[in-house]
């Protein structure tokens, strides 16, 4: 009786962690880590273990902060380091949103271009599918719809699974930490830590705690949904990388990104797995298309003091709402207009999302040690020394990141 | 009496009797025992000096004695005031304190109100030509209503009498726009008695806004 009752009270908590963390395997994501199973095989898998527990780690504080204070990232931020820190990591969060956006709704036209769908329609079609599901929907209705699309990530692990990987090797890479002495290896490594931390992950998960309304008490189970959204999030990638590792890898072949993954893979795991890899992209640009412009909303409506919830109107929220739209719009302008350096904008949309989240986890730090804030639940020694020491590895990767990607 | 912003005053110099330096204010802090309270103290550097000691408040705070006390149990207006979390009753929303309003009476400052506007943030952001397009909307301090703060010993300032008012549907409405820690909170604080007999109010008020403050939770 009391295991039902503790599924039951899973299954209501379910939904902050999974979502921010499957958010995190966008399109960009499942590039990353298809480059780095076709080029190192699963030599790295190891890296993705620790990204998996940085996302654990730092997702679960999100969360806590949400559901105990009641407050979203940028409010506190507001609240505890003032208004400037907070516009300043709110503009910073928007333009790296907008770019972050825009890269999703590109891997949803790409994936749709291997079908031959032209991405002036492909993109706007989607967009306009995501801002009808979230201007009509209520908060329940929309978690819904997200959940039941993330059973799209089941591709991949199918994907994975023809493409009949040598499991020991993939258990091997995945434990025994290994790096060829080479600046690209390392790059590749530093990349799969970028792009599995994202800060809209961040700030996305402690405003959906927030507006899921999560009570402490429930604190428990929100764990296990943040501990599992983020294991299936670094499955996902294994599963992706493994695919690529089986294939490409073994064939020796090296691809540029996600679809052309998609495409080289035909020819060496067979049709099924090329389709599958496709829909999977397709599905992960939807999802983190979705979530990436409610983020924004919710961390402008937060620092500008008029919070919001999905299940206001548009009459009651109009700056959630407008912003929501913003978002959405300057995403697909950037991935449809004409004489738009997509590529560019793409690529310093990465470097911005890098380059803001370690000062953001060091926000996160702050305001998660705060006994006034947090009570009982403030982050005590140990956990504030585990924390600021991932926060250190972290800031090492982008610095490395930085440096490596200036050299090249 | 003249009317002060508390933006204003943070960050202002803070000169001691010789003329030194003291440091900048950092923050002020109130008692709450009156409907408008007091400004008790200038906190600088972690320092508290009674407002007593306080000889003017332009061109820069001019101290005439540089004793300062320890630290007391205060509410405390820019750490635990601006920027906080407030429930509009009126408009039934989550707002955010955007600046805090005094008013200078006798060389003593008093807590008169919070402006939860739009304007008060665009000023505070240096945005004067934008403030100026903006709403402003204050709230007075007494119809603001402090929840539970274990951590500094502070209880209901107020009866809860603007909650009362509303009707149910209305306080349904209310509940559902809160975290369930601030409903709880909320709703406890209509149960429980207020522990002052309560002054009488004012028949009518445009608005009935509601404060509520984290809840500390003190081990």
């Amino acid at each position: 009786m009391r295991r039902r009752s503790g599924l039951v009270l899973f299954a209501a908590v379910l939904g902050p962690g999974l979502l921010a963390g499957l958010s995190d395997d966008d399109p960009a994501g499942i590039t990353t880590y298809s480059i780095l199973g076709a080029d190192y095989g699963y030599r790295l898998l190891w890296v993705l273990a620790l990204s998996t527990v940085g996302l654990v780690l730092f997702h679960e504080l999100g969360a806590r902060m949400g559901v105990v204070t009641g407050q979203g990232l940028a409010g506190l931020v507001r609240y505890r380091y003032g208004v400037r820190v907070g516009l300043a990591a709110m503009l910073a969060l928007l333009v790296a949103n907008i770019g972050t956006a825009a890269a999703e709704f590109a891997g949803i036209a790409a994936a749709l271009e291997l079908a031959q769908v032209p991405r002036w329609l492909s993109a706007p079609v989607a967009a306009g599918a995501i801002a009808f599901l979230v201007l009509r929907g209520t908060f329940s209705r929309i978690e819904h719809v997200l959940i039941a699309a993330c059973s799209v990530f089941a591709a991949y692990v199918l994907a994975a699974v023809l493409a009949d990987p040598n499991w020991g090797d993939a258990a091997r890479g995945l434990v025994v930490p290994t790096l060829p002495a080479t600046s690209d290896a390392l790059l590749a490594a530093t990349a799969v830590v970028g792009t599995t931390l994202a800060p809209w992950g961040l700030s996305f998960i402690q405003s959906y705690a927030v507006d899921k309304r999560l009570h402490p008490r429930d604190l428990r189970y929100e764990r296990v949904d943040v501990v599992a959204g983020a294991l299936l999030t670094g499955l996902i990638g294994f599963c992706v990388v493994v695919a690529c590792a089986a294939t490409l890898h073994a064939q020796g072949r090296s691809i540029e990104d996600a679809a052309d993954a998609a495409v080289a893979l035909e020819p060496v795991a067979g049709r099924f797995a090329s389709v599958l890899f496709a829909a999977g992209l397709l599905g992960a640009g939807l999802i983190a298309a979705a979530i990436l412009p409610l983020s924004t909303a919710y961390s402008v409506s937060e620092l500008a003091g008029s919070e919001a919830a999905l299940d206001d109107s548009f009459r009651e929220a109009p700056l959630f709402y407008t912003t929501y739209f913003v978002v959405i719009a300057a995403a697909v302008g950037l991935v449809v207009a004409p004489g738009v350096p997509l590529v560019q904008v793409l690529y310093l949309t990465q470097a911005l999302n890098a380059i803001l989240l370690v000062p953001l986890l060091v926000l996160v730090l702050g305001l998660a040690r705060d006994r006034e804030l947090m009570g009982v639940h403030a982050l005590g020694p140990i956990g504030t020394a585990v924390t600021a020491a991932t926060i250190a590895l972290i800031g090492a990767c982008v610095a490395a990141l930085g440096v490596l990607s200036a050299v090249r | 009496m003249a009317a002060r912003l508390l933006s204003d005053l943070l960050g202002a110099t803070v000169i001691g009797p010789g003329g030194e330096r003291i440091g900048r204010v950092d923050d002020l802090a109130t008692s709450l025992a009156e409907e408008h309270p007091l400004v008790t103290h200038l906190v600088v550097r972690g320092r508290w000096y009674p407002w007593s000691a306080v000889e003017a408040l332009d061109p820069e705070v001019r101290l005439r004695d540089a004793t300062a006390g320890g630290a007391s149990r205060a509410l405390l207006l820019h750490r635990h005031v601006l920027d906080s979390q407030i429930v509009d009753l009126e408009g039934k929303r989550v707002r955010r304190v955007a600046d805090v309003e005094l008013a200078e009476d006798e060389g003593r400052l008093r807590l008169v109100a919070v402006d939860v506007g739009t304007a008060a943030l665009a000023r505070r952001l240096g945005l004067r030509a934008l403030a100026r397009r903006l709403r402003s909307r204050s709230v007075d301090w007494r119809a603001l209503h402090v929840v539970a703060r274990p951590a500094h010993g502070l209880q209901l300032a107020a009866p809860a009498a603007a909650v009362h008012r509303l009707d149910e549907d209305e306080l349904a409405a209310l509940v559902d726009q809160l975290s369930p820690t601030h409903a709880e909170e909320l709703l406890a604080g209509i149960r429980r008695p207020p522990r002052a007999p309560a002054r009488p109010r004012p028949p009518r008020r445009r608005r009935f806004p509601f404060r509520l403050i984290r809840r500390h939770a003190a081990p």
